[in-house]
């Protein structure tokens, strides 16, 4: 049953599962649909990421064969629309692709908080109530997106037509520290690739976070003022704030010891990583891979190069046969 | 029957607190008398004065515990210590709520040392504000905090299930509204209690009257796992105590998701919403089955090597503890930390078992060695006159 949803059943499933959910509660569609070309099927869905009802873009071949999946890690504030067109090229090579849009961005929704004080007690686990809340959008947390990567893994095995053994994670940018960080948290993802990527960590040895004077007085100002922004202008402060905190101390460079010792990864670079950039961080996450990475000069057709890559770790029915 | 529940609780919880047992790291943990040769930095004679009365306490069925019972939670404000509710934020927005706790003489002119103290696994900080107020009896302030979902502290995003449609957009970075929500309760997740623990220290950071160079935290049990990984994450805390609990050194790397873990985390995704199991020991409710999931992110034993060697962690084990088998986590972890130069022990209560130190000798004993950790390694309050 799981394995036949459509999108528009999502919702009619979800309301079947709990009680009190409302009718029609789809996320808003992303403004411009991308057009798949002949063959390869685009449409909307959504799951859920920790409560937040997520939304992607999923692109999928012709055919009833068993097929592996990709999913595709935007950048750190893009869409699900800026990878677009790998979607519907790697569908059109033979792999289902989702990408996907982060919670608080995109099509997805917004990250809720409580607006005015509920009664609730710890023995009503579960309770529902018409109550202020405050939505927040454009809050980018990566930890926060590295779960929604993972959930979206979790979302792809459940469909229909695909290999649940063989998701592979390719992101671009952060997006491309986001495929490190889920390799390294989730052995179910054996095959990445990250293009052009971002991998904040490098050349240091992972220690805890010793915050400067203005980091810590921003997060000592959080803490004790830090109930949910209101108004336009205090809400595009608090995300520019959050967000530089939260990337400060995001590090998946460190999480690289911890893929696999069967997993592969490509790091597809440009030709200044070719020249011997030791400052780039592809070249020193390939030096810690070693025989788990491949550092790969990005040529002009980056695409082909990642899906070249791909073939070779996880053939499918209408791949590399 | 009875003990047939009781001991699948058990189980539960020593999955919670990491995989003990199981770890490879296990065999080489070193025995009591190889880490007896590390320095003491507190002394333990307190022990020896209390002799009798632990043993007692060991013994004598009133003193039994399968959980904490109200009995052990309640105290009086020690002498002078004053206490009022407090709120503070974490994660863009979440209330969460503390208890200080001030010193008797209490002046915001002068810089005081402070503390966060943390409840243990699907508990209450009602259950250990009297750890607050001893340790203000010895000259901190002092913060028992609730986490996200529990007690007096409010439920966060994770918690929020909205049943209405969401129509927001990115031209809109906050929009405020009367929505329908479904609120859950009793969230086990210790990437959250990670979090509760920081927001804390940060709080406690921009109190007046605090010293933001002395940050010290007490945890208990599960809490006590959740410290280890708030230590390696965070350099601000400079001593902790980490209460009936230790950790075991492991080797990190990517977990696997299959079977009935791999089925939960489809309906999660599918529904918002997977399988319920009970917790807690004090204090039991139904939790997401996940928790056993999640909670392997933020497991300390990988990360012990991050933790600051200028900061102090003392251990208060509890020998026949028999949920995670006695002080073997204590003595594997605090020997991890001195062999990388840290200042650290592990102090044993004789013969009482994991939920006995909360009351009578045992919590006199206790809290006492903790201060003194505390007082060893963050001082007393500076004249700021």
């Amino acid at each position: 049953m799981i394995f036949l949803l459509r999108p528009g059943l999502i919702g009619l499933i979800v309301c079947s599962l709990l009680s009190g959910c409302a009718t029609g509660s789809q996320s808003t569609p992303p403004t411009a649909p991308p057009v798949a070309p002949a063959g390869v099927e685009a449409r909307e869905v959504s799951w859920y990421s920790e409560q937040v009802r997520v939304s992607g873009t999923l692109y999928r071949p012709e055919g009833e064969a068993l097929r592996p999946g990709v999913i595709l890690a935007p950048d750190r504030s893009a869409s699900a629309q800026s990878v677009a067109a790998w979607g519907m090229r790697l569908a059109a090579e033979g792999f289902v692709a989702l990408a996907i849009d982060y919670r608080g961005s995109g099509a997805s929704g917004a990250r809720i908080y409580l607006g005015e004080r509920v009664d609730v007690y710890d023995a009503m686990r579960f309770s529902e109530h018409d109550v202020e809340i405050v939505l927040r959008r454009g809050r980018h947390d990566p930890e926060a997106q590295v779960q929604d990567l993972r959930n979206a893994v979790t979302f792809l095995q459940s469909e229909r037509g695909v290999d649940p053994s063989r998701i592979a994670v390719m992101g671009e940018g952060l997006g491309g520290g986001h495929v490190v960080s889920v390799m390294g948290l989730d052995a179910r993802v054996k095959v990445g690739v990250a293009l052009d990527p971002d991998i904040p960590g490098a050349g240091e040895a992972p220690h805890a976070f010793a915050p400067a004077p203005s980091s810590q007085a921003a997060m000592i100002r959080l803490a004790r003022e830090g109930a949910p922004p209101r108004s336009r202008r205090e809400a595009q402060e608090r995300n520019t704030l959050e967000n530089a905190l939260l990337l400060e101390e995001y590090r998946p460079f460190w999480r690289l010891p911890d893929i696999p010792a069967d997993a592969h990864l490509a790091l597809i670079a440009g030709a200044e990583v070719a020249a011997g950039d030791e400052t780039s961080d592809a070249r020193a996450s390939a030096a810690v891979l070693g025989a788990r990475g491949v550092l790969i000069e990005a040529g002009e057709d980056r695409l082909a190069q990642a899906i070249s890559f791909l073939k070779t770790h996880q053939p499918g029915p209408d791949i590399g046969q | 029957m009875q003990s047939v529940v009781s001991l699948s609780a058990l189980c539960r919880f020593a999955v919670a607190l990491s995989s003990l047992c199981l770890s490879p790291a296990f065999a080489q943990v070193p025995s009591g008398q190889d880490r007896s040769r590390a320095p003491a930095f507190i002394s333990e004679a307190i022990l020896s004065e209390m002799a009798s009365e632990l043993a007692d306490q060991a013994v004598n069925p009133q003193w039994k515990r399968e959980a904490t019972i109200p009995e052990d939670w309640g105290y009086s404000l020690p002498q002078g210590v004053t206490s009022r509710q407090t709120s503070f934020f974490v994660d863009g927005g979440v209330r969460l709520q503390g208890r200080l706790f001030l010193p008797a003489g209490f002046d915001a002119a002068d810089r005081y040392p402070a503390l966060v103290v943390g409840h243990g696994i699907n508990a209450l900080a009602i259950g250990i504000e009297k750890y607050a107020a001893a340790f203000a009896a010895r000259g901190f302030v002092a913060m028992s905090i609730d986490y996200q979902s529990y007690g007096f502290s409010d439920s966060g995003a994770d918690e929020l299930f909205l049943l209405d449609p969401d129509r927001t957009s990115d031209e809109d970075p906050v929009v405020t509204e009367r929505r329908r929500v479904r609120i859950k309760r009793t969230n086990l997740n210790n990437v959250e209690e990670v979090k509760a623990f920081r927001a804390a220290v940060s709080y406690l950071q921009g109190e007046p009257g605090v010293d933001a160079e002395r940050i010290g935290a007490w945890a208990t049990s599960n809490g006590g796992t959740v410290l280890a990984t708030v230590l390696a994450t965070d350099a601000r805390i400079k001593a902790a105590v980490i209460h009936v609990n230790g950790v075991m050194p492991s080797k990190g790397g990517a977990r696997d998701l299959s079977g009935e873990a791999l089925a939960d985390a489809v309906r999660r995704v599918r529904t918002g919403q997977g399988a319920e199991t009970s917790a807690g020991f004090s204090f039991k409710t139904q939790v997401d089955l996940w928790y056993r999931t999640r909670n392997r992110d933020a497991a300390p034993g990988p990360l012990l090597d991050r933790i600051p060697t200028t900061t102090a962690v003392l251990f208060l084990a509890a020998e026949k503890d028999e949920l995670i088998g006695g002080n073997r986590s204590a003595l594997a972890g605090s020997a991890a930390l001195t062999a990388r130069g840290a200042p650290s022990q592990v102090v044993t209560f004789p013969g009482l078992t994991h939920f006995q130190p909360y009351s009578g000798a045992g919590f006199r004993a206790g809290s006492t060695l903790a201060g003194d950790w505390f007082v060893r390694f963050l001082g007393q309050k500076e004249d700021g006159r």
